[in-house]
């Protein structure tokens, strides 16, 4: 994890077109990005703004048609399909909105199974113990993910995310599956992390209370990134996105 | 200790279970069918080395087999090899089969032969109950046939349009199942005075290479074979065995492949979006293609165990079944099964584990 300053992630005049056979499908259209190390920055927007593009690009899941992703110093762009994959390994810590654990592996086992591909061997049982005492789950650690509620799953999921120690942790919709005390409870978690280990946290949502527990807003429309004023479209009377 | 492979075999057990069982099959299919043929090949040839004899004298062209043979030699011919510098004894047999017993359809082999002779050749004709031929119409039959079919002393068995009485039981492992009088033998099968093959002793202090080359040289044509080198023989002369052989290996392959390839392709598929979250976590292609083949290996691995355990289960029912027959089970079989049965099982899973290695990870995330 990164001390808090300086810039973490860097995204410049990124764009990305999908091909949908003959006709071509811009998702982002020349995103500029710059996050410090510490931050909590929340991205927001309408369904197909490309927020999701924005975070796969930035977890280096994808490469960007043209632009850059500077990931603590590394130009995403640039680098082979091995080279990302090291750097999700080393660097990015993914909570996906459907929480996508192992279901054949156990609360520990799912955790293990991160830290062995983080090729620094098994954790300890004092490790996993902290990893998930952290999230709140320690009681849970032989359970199933079947046998746990949403919420837990997702506790897990963000627990999972932390076991290589990310420079970032990039959250896609992480309350996105759950009902509202789920969902307070993730956040809160989200927040804790940031404050008490200055985990640099990326956190993309529909939900506007979700994302004023981030330092900053970014909100997104038609693959371009807009601010309150210059889309007050975005939001209707009551404050909630449309 | 997480392991992926083996929670995720345990996992979908019926799939898991059915591909253990398809690779067990082309396992024990191997090991049971290959050890019945060298079984009976064995024990067929077992049973002519216990015999006692250093040489079999046979007509030209005649096969090790000697079910293949008839009576085409004149049983005279013996007294000229009894001639021979370094022959001890003289046995003529003339061989027949039968290919029902009480009704019971069974390929079963019968001796002809003089006793006297036929015992002076080596081990004979060991009764372990009851006496010798006391007539023309008298048979012996070994213990294994006795059980198989509650042959018992006394009793009548008719057989090539006559009645034969059972008069002795003899001990199993050497010559025929049966034995009746050589001519006895001649009459029922309309071969008066001739034979099949003569069975040779070698005095002792001479060797049965120097006897078995002057008998070659003073019966020319004739098939001299010693009985030291009497299994290579009959296995180089077993058309087909090796051909039947490497046919079973490669279906036990083949079947291996198959299951195992469209197992974890079926797998792959379900677990698209967990490939696409290990993708997420930082695993590299290699990691995913060593996940794929470590389930398949697993999988594999229990399959060449159950087909083991079916093999001993199978070689116990057909040997409760078919008392008469032989399934030998031999070790380099089994080593060799393992691998066919692993070896088939890997191949198949490599291209489903090249697939996973290359999905997109986003595709695989975004997956329903």
């Amino acid at each position: 994890m990164m001390e808090a300053g300086g810039t973490i992630l860097k995204v410049v005049d990124l764009r990305k077109i999908y091909k949908v056979g003959k006709v071509e499908v811009p998702a982002l259209r020349g995103v500029n990005i710059e996050i410090q190390a510490g931050e909590f920055v929340s991205i927001m927007g309408p369904s197909g703004c490309g927020k999701s593009t924005l975070l796969h690009l930035m977890g280096g899941l994808a490469r960007p048609s043209s632009g850059k992703v500077i990931v603590d110093g590394t130009d995403l762009s640039r680098t082979s399909d091995a080279e990302r994959t090291r750097l999700r390994r080393n660097k990015i810590g993914f909570v996906f909105q459907r929480f996508n654990l192992l279901p054949t592996l156990t609360v520990q086992g799912n955790l293990e199974i991160a830290r062995q591909i983080f090729g620094n061997g098994y954790p300890g049982k004092q490790e996993i113990a902290e990893l998930i005492g952290v999230v709140g789950l320690a009681h849970k650690l032989h359970h199933k993910p079947v046998e746990l509620s949403v919420g837990e799953q997702q506790r897990v999921a963000v627990a999972r995310a932390l076991v290589n120690h990310p420079a970032i942790l990039l959250a896609d919709e992480p309350t996105g599956n759950l009902d509202s005390q789920n969902s307070r409870q993730i956040l809160e978690l989200l927040v804790e992390l940031n404050r008490t280990k200055k985990q640099t946290i990326v956190m993309i949502t529909h939900n506007p209370e979700a994302a004023e527990v981030g330092h900053r807003l970014i909100e997104m429309l038609d693959g371009r990134v807009v601010d309150h004023a210059n889309a007050p479209h975005l939001v209707n009377t009551a404050g909630e996105l449309c | 200790m997480a392991n992926l492979p083996l929670s995720n075999i345990f996992y979908r057990k019926t799939r898991t279970g059915i591909g253990i069982l398809s690779v067990a099959l082309g396992v024990s299919m191997v090991l049971v069918l290959v050890g019945l043929t060298e079984g009976s090949l064995n024990e067929y040839a077992d049973r002519i080395t216990n015999m006692g004899a250093d040489i079999l004298f046979m007509a030209p062209d005649s096969s090790p087999f000697l079910v293949l043979n008839t009576g085409v030699m004149s049983e005279r011919l013996g007294e000229k090899l009894g001639e021979v510098s370094g022959v001890e004894a003289v046995a003529p047999v003339l061989h027949w089969r039968v290919t029902s017993i009480k009704g019971v359809k069974k390929l079963v082999s019968i001796f002809g032969v003089d006793l006297p002779s036929y015992n002076r050749i080596g081990r004979g004709v060991e009764i372990v109950e009851g006496t010798g031929f006391q007539g023309p119409g008298d048979i012996i039959v070994d213990t294994v046939l006795s059980t198989a079919d509650g042959l018992k002393l006394g009793d009548t068995l008719p057989m090539m349009n006559q009645d034969f009485r059972i008069s002795g039981i003899c001990k199993a492992g050497a010559g025929a199942r049966m034995y009746m009088r050589l001519d006895a033998l001649q009459e029922a099968t309309g071969q008066p005075g001739k034979t099949a093959l003569f069975l040779i002793k070698v005095a002792q202090g001479r060797r049965v290479g120097d006897v078995a080359a002057a008998l070659e040289s003073q019966f020319e044509g004739y098939k001299v074979t010693a009985l030291e080198g009497f299994v290579e023989e009959l296995k180089d002369n077993a058309l087909g065995l090796k051909q039947f052989t490497r046919v079973l290996s490669v279906l036990a392959v083949i079947i291996s492949f198959l299951v195992i390839l469209l197992a974890m392709y079926t797998t792959i598929i379900e677990r698209t979006r967990e490939i696409g979250v290990l993708k997420a976590l930082g695993a590299g292609k290699l990691y995913i293609i060593r996940l794929v083949m470590t389930e398949s290996f697993l999988i594999c691995l229990l399959g060449v165990l159950v087909g083991f355990g079916l093999s001993l289960l199978g070689r116990a029912l057909i040997l409760t079944l078919f008392p008469t027959l032989t399934v030998a089970l031999i070790p380099s079989q089994f080593a060799i099964a393992a691998l066919l049965g692993i070896f088939g099982g890997l191949a198949g899973a490599l291209y489903p584990a090249y697939r996973a290695a290359r999905l997109d990870p986003v595709e695989a995330l975004n997956f329903e």
